[in-house]
């Protein structure tokens, strides 16, 4: 598969999964923004209801900035910023 | 991070974010504040930022407080100035939870221009008080405070039932009125 493909959509039927966001990292495309635990705001989008890291699959983040995404998500965790989890 | 040792007249730049009581005092606030500055004049560090952040809401509680003050301190040094501040952190009873991370490494410091006073930065602010504990008792209202108004409660009732009973004695204090009008 084409990895520049800005938009994967639609029922994938050969192998029965489903793909529907957008797969195109945030910080590839705006070089101006910056991945900063001090932001608790711009994290939150990578992190599910529960508080656990989005995959890279769905928030589409490439490998460089997944994982600078998921130490940026731990330090705001550890100063309480984020939480580690959260109920109902 | 590299163990390489520094060359002369560089240093590392990093950054500690830590949390005080919501309920500090300014005096103590100060206290840690100036603990930190001696930490780092002592370990041939310089002070390059500080910022108050003020009072916000924790993500989760720490110490059973809700809320906390924090203070965003950003210098140069070695290992030795951060283990001084983290000591001196760690020291504090004001102090609930701190974090350092080290931005760059072997910065020269010829090129660094800023500079902070911890002076700069002012406690004189009255924080609100902690959200109340959440507690199963409070939940139930079984603690002492909803037991309080349970009994008022009652009591709001137990008028009403003495107004139902005695209807004349109300009415005709509300028609008075009315006339009074």
């Amino acid at each position: 598969m084409d990895m520049n493909d800005d938009f994967d959509r639609g029922d994938d039927k050969g192998d029965g999964r489903r793909r529907g966001r957008a797969r195109i990292c945030r910080y590839c495309s705006d070089k101006d923004l910056k991945i900063d635990y001090k932001d608790p705001q711009a994290l939150r989008y990578f992190i599910t209801e529960r508080g656990k890291i989005v995959p890279r699959r769905v928030s589409g983040a490439c490998s460089l900035h997944q994982r600078e995404l998921a130490i940026a998500i731990k330090r705001a965790r550890i100063i309480a910023l984020l939480p580690f989890t959260m109920t109902d | 991070m590299s163990r390489v040792a520094l060359a002369k007249g560089h240093a590392r730049e990093f950054e500690t974010v830590y949390i005080l009581r919501p309920n500090i005092e300014r005096d103590k606030a100060n206290d840690v504040a100036t603990k930190l500055n001696d930490a780092i004049g002592s370990t041939e560090g310089l002070l390059t930022n500080v910022e108050l952040w003020g009072q916000r809401r924790l993500a989760y509680p720490i110490a059973k407080h809700h809320r906390g003050v924090y203070v965003f301190v950003k210098y140069l040094g070695k290992g030795t100035t951060v283990a001084e501040i983290e000591r001196q952190l760690r020291l504090s009873d004001s102090v609930i939870r701190f974090q350092t991370i080290q931005l760059r490494n072997n910065v020269p410091l010829v090129d660094v221009t800023e500079k902070a006073d911890m002076a700069s930065v002012s406690f004189d602010v009255t924080f609100e008080p902690d959200e109340p504990e959440f507690t199963v008792e409070r939940e139930l209202g079984l603690d002492a405070q909803a037991a309080e108004r349970r009994r008022r409660e009652r009591d709001v009732e137990f008028e009403d039932y003495e107004a139902m009973m005695n209807p004349e004695e109300g009415q005709g204090a509300g028609r008075n009125r009315q006339e009074e009008n």
